[in-house]
């Protein structure tokens, strides 16, 4: 069986369909599964959800910015907006997007689709292989992830208790494939706002069988350009905000010395 | 000729239904005008806008709040305040939250171009030389404190010198008010929808004119706020809370001098 693995997709669908291409021209797949942060930070959210909803045995799970979309929620707090006024233009250009997503995804009829997301799926692989996805890290969708600055003790520490052998993640945007102990972590990285200096979508193609199994990182040009026009013409708040992102001007703290 | 004039829709289809099917059962309209805030604010932006196209014979000024969809504006009460008021901060945010929603819904469906046109006024001259303005606030502006009941004939006066008009027609404030000073007749239509006085119900204006002169007629119509309530609930607006207190008397308007 072969299973693709993408997450991050973030209301891009031209950097989404680049992959849905890549995944066909690699031969059939068996289902798909899309971890989180579907709509919220793009051009498109009602489009990007569109093609994932149309998938074949889809899976998919929450992440942060879907549950930011559907609620009143922030990656912080207003009192700790208070503590930290420098926070305030970002504040603002959050709530905009997500005041923006929730407005384009409840007039498309797609809300309660993105309220009813499950935190995570899991499946046991043919080999026995116990699989878990989640967007941010095991039991929760947000916080600072699975990222390459941690070391194999704090890895551990958020990995215990998981009950799985292969995790598979997104959120950070930066890929990564680590194992501690006998448990393994996969990073999808992102389809969209690359936070790394490869600006390609990222995904993951996953074969099993009875004796094993094999993963492929793949990375997928698009056309930014083209994307960052979507931008402009979506006539979108905060959209210097978003393009910033697609430009490749956001690198990843996890990545800074 | 019969002109009905509203404003202030605040995406408020129950309430904008109302007013039109009284304006419908009383006479023969030859016309319509609708003074602006058609979207924001209100559960249903893009039905509200939906019904007002489709009207025959219409006219259209903006309203702050259409402006504020369009150029991702917070009104100035907000964009001026404190935000190490956490008070002030949670309303900042919420009505950026909620002024985007609006765009994200108007623009899901095509309907934010028509609302980028909206022209700041409109002018005609009745059969008898009267000649009329409809404008959202006050002449030459779509903001500000409006015509509101505690201005001095002295203020009203500087507010409507130079405006070339006999009779102007405002909304802005939710308060209806009908005064003259000197020979000019100022009228504010209250509101469709978010009232701000004890009497909750809509409010409008029936303009009848023929070569003798005109009269004019401010109706009040009642319709289910409840209903309207559990609308804004359904809807998931980002300041449900708040819509809601104006369907419940519990936003009025506090004297401004």
């Amino acid at each position: 069986m072969r299973i693709a693995l993408l997450s991050d997709i973030h209301g891009n669908p031209m950097a989404l369909d680049a992959v849905l291409a890549d995944i066909q021209a690699q031969g059939e797949v068996d289902a798909y599964w899309v971890l989180g942060d579907m709509a919220a930070l793009g051009y498109d959210p009602a489009g990007a959800i569109e093609r994932i909803a149309a998938l074949p045995n889809a899976r998919f799970v929450r992440g942060n910015t879907d549950r930011y979309t559907v609620s009143s929620d922030l990656p912080f707090t207003v009192e700790y907006v208070l503590e930290h006024p420098r926070l305030l233009p970002r504040t603002l250009n959050l709530v905009r997007d997500m005041g923006w997503t929730q407005g384009m995804v409840t007039a498309a009829g797609k809300l309660q689709w993105l309220k009813d997301l499950p935190l995570e799926q899991r499946l046991t692989l043919p080999d026995g292989t116990r699989l878990l996805g989640v967007h941010a890290a095991p039991g929760t969708d947000d916080g600072d992830g699975i990222h390459p600055k941690q070391s194999d003790d704090e890895l551990r520490a958020i990995l215990a208790g998981c009950e799985a052998d292969l995790i598979f993640v997104g959120h950070t945007h930066v890929a990564l494939d680590r194992t501690v102990d006998t448990i393994r972590v996969v990073n999808l990285g992102s389809v969209s706002l690359p936070f790394t200096p490869d600006l390609r979508a990222s995904y993951v193609l996953l074969d099993a069988n009875t004796s094993g199994y094999q993963l492929e990182m793949r990375r997928v040009e698009y056309d930014r350009e083209a994307v960052l026009a979507k931008i402009r013409e979506s006539g979108r708040p905060a959209g210097e905000f978003i393009s910033q992102m697609i430009r490749g001007e956001t690198l990843s703290r996890w990545l800074q010395p | 000729m019969q002109i009905a004039i509203l404003s202030d829709i605040h995406g408020n289809s129950l309430a904008l239904d109302a007013v039109l099917a009284d304006i419908q059962s009383r006479c023969t309209i030859d016309a319509y005008w609708v003074l602006g805030d058609m979207a924001a604010l209100g559960y249903d932006p893009v039905g509200a806008v939906e019904r007002i196209t489709a009207l025959p014979n219409a006219r259209f000024v903006r309203g702050n709040t259409d402006r504020y969809v369009l150029a991702d504006e917070l009104p100035a009460i907000l964009a001026n305040a404190r935000p190490e008021d956490p008070q002030q901060l949670k309303a900042m945010l919420e009505s950026a939250r909620s002024i985007a929603w609006a765009k994200g819904a108007l623009t899901a469906t095509g309907k934010l171009p028509w609302l980028a046109e909206l022209p700041l006024e409109q002018r005609m001259t009745l059969p008898d030389g009267t000649r009329v303005l409809g404008v959202h606030a006050a002449p030459g502006t779509d903001d500000g404190p409006g015509i509101h009941p505690d201005l001095s004939d002295d203020e009203l006066r500087a507010l409507l010198a130079g405006s070339e008009a006999d009779l102007v027609f405002v909304g802005h404030t939710h308060v209806a008010l009908d005064r003259t000073v000197d020979n000019i007749r100022v009228v504010n239509l209250g509101s469709v929808s978010n009232p701000v006085t004890s009497d909750l119900r809509a409010s409008y204006v029936l303009l009848q004119v023929d070569t003798s002169g005109y009269q004019l007629e401010l109706r009040r119509v009642e319709y289910d706020r409840e209903a309207v309530i559990a609308k804004i609930q359904q809807s998931a607006h980002p300041a449900s809370n708040f819509l809601i207190r104006f369907m419940r008397g519990q936003q009025l308007r506090k004297p401004q001098n």
